[in-house]
């Protein structure tokens, strides 16, 4: 079992490792799909525009549920992390690839993407002085712990993404040096859940996580109003 | 496990590009699309509420247009049973007047039946009666009786108006003229006299008077002038009551 920190090639002084191949590939995959389904969005939806209006509406209403007034402008970045997130867990499943999830750098990527995608939609849409006033609601003295809670919340979003989907290939892989060929089919089965639910437990909390930014900012505002008054 | 940071650059740059990629070419157009198409059904919705709505305001029309020829479909419908009422009165008071004229005919025709009958049954009577009389005067006539109807004739003929004389003498003198006498028994030579003496009186005749029995007769005398004729003879009495009778005259 190659690691996934295993250099394919080199671009310059860039070292290009599997993890970055196979995002490239589900980026290129992606891509593709999503071209193939825009040309031919019509008036009357066929299959696959409808399926495509299916999963966008879904995604859409699912992150209008968390966060009513501002969904709209989070949707991409979250519908774009479970879409990726689900297809990057998902690609385990062919053989010879490896799950990009299932290297630390990508998921602390995918983490630290989330931790400043916080505090970017919190500032767009509040203001920095509010958003970061929030910091100090209701009390200054709680600003440790909130940097603490917001450092460690993005570790613990990387690393159990990475440990899950890390658990489930090594689990896979020494059923299948094991037992031999059919006996992991379960056990990809249950991948196949796995990834799912990995992809939305960390697109749902990257949208929990926002919409908690903005709606500390609100709240940070209505004392700011009271306070005033 | 550890953190290839070249890796983790390029997973930043990599998402944040996809996250672009993804919202231009899906996320972008398939909400395009659904708006465009809630545009659309929203739209269409809106015009098929606006086609309703002018529906409703033509079935409203078409309602009160309906009402409004009910009420003047009753109206006419009223006028013509008032005109209908009032030519069915005119033609029953038509009809009863019709009627009455038919039963006044009716009863003028019972009526004019009844006399008609009642008429053919007295001329019947009479006629039976006067056959009777005749057969029963046939029996009992005799000499005596026919002398006593021969003296009322010869006293009768003074009796006659002038005009009537003169005609009478007129037609005795018209030549050619036979002048007959009929009686149903021998008249007796001195009546004959009587006559001849009479008429010369009254009517200046002196010719030939031809004397004849006819029992035909009964009783009585006949004088037979050219178109005139004198009779004082039971079987003429009983031929003009019988025809009295039949003229309508009341025979008492």
């Amino acid at each position: 079992m190659e690691s996934a920190s295993h250099i394919v090639l080199h671009l310059g002084p860039l070292d290009i490792t599997r993890t970055v191949v196979t995002t490239w590939g589900i980026m290129l995959l992606m891509t593709i799909v999503s071209w193939f389904i825009r040309q031919r969005l019509g008036p009357v939806p066929n299959r696959l525009q409808a399926a495509a209006e299916g999963v966008v509406t879904a995604l859409a209403d699912a992150v209008r549920d968390v966060l009513p007034t501002h969904g709209d402008r989070v949707f991409p970045f979250v519908a774009t992390l479970w879409l990726f997130i689900g297809l990057a867990n998902l690609s385990s499943l062919i053989p010879g690839v490896h799950a990009p999830t299932g290297d630390l750098s990508a998921t602390a990527a995918l983490a630290v993407v989330t931790f400043l995608s916080v505090h970017w939609f919190g500032m767009r849409i509040d203001g920095v002085r509010l958003y970061l006033r929030h910091y100090l609601t209701p009390s200054p003295l709680l600003l440790p712990f909130h940097l603490i809670g917001e450092l460690t919340r993005t570790v613990a979003l990387g690393i159990r993404l990475f440990g899950n989907m890390m658990s489930l290939e090594m689990a896979a892989f020494l059923v299948l040096l094991v037992a031999g060929l059919l006996v992991p089919v379960p056990i990809l089965m249950l991948h196949i859940v796995e990834a799912l639910v990995q992809a939305y437990i960390f697109g749902m909390l990257a949208l929990v996580y926002i919409a908690g930014g903005i709606r500390s900012a609100d709240s940070a505002r209505v004392s700011e109003e009271r306070s005033s008054q | 496990m550890e953190v290839d940071w070249t890796t983790f650059l390029l997973e930043i740059a990599n998402f944040i590009i996809l996250v672009w990629i993804m919202n231009r070419l899906l996320y972008n157009p398939v909400m395009n699309a659904i708006t465009t198409r809630q545009d659309s059904l929203a739209r269409t919705a809106a015009e098929a509420e606006r086609l309703r709505s002018d529906a409703a305001d033509l079935e409203n029309r078409y309602r009160s247009r309906l009402t409004e020829w009910a009420r003047e479909k009753e109206g006419l419908r009223q006028e013509m049973l008032a005109e209908l009422s009032a030519e069915r009165t005119r033609l029953e008071a038509s009809l009863l007047e019709s009627l009455e004229q038919d039963r006044d005919k009716a009863r003028t025709m019972r009526e004019q039946e009844q006399q008609d009958r009642l008429r053919e049954l007295e001329e019947a009577a009479l006629a039976q009666g006067s056959r009777f009389v005749t057969r029963l005067l046939q029996e009992v006539a005799t000499p005596e009786l026919e002398e006593r109807l021969q003296d009322l004739f010869l006293a009768s003929l003074p009796t006659l108006p002038e005009e009537r004389l003169r005609a009478i003498a007129d037609a005795l003198r018209e030549p050619g003229v036979p002048v007959r006498v009929a009686s149903a028994f021998v008249c007796p030579e001195l009546r004959r006299m009587e006559l001849r003496r009479r008429l010369a009186e009254l009517c200046g005749y002196e010719g030939r008077i031809e004397f004849d029995e006819e029992p035909a007769i009964i009783a009585g005398m006949q004088l037979r002038a050219g178109p005139w004729i004198m009779d004082a003879t039971l079987r003429g009495e009983l031929s003009f009551f019988a025809e009295a009778a039949h003229h309508g005259d009341a025979v008492v």
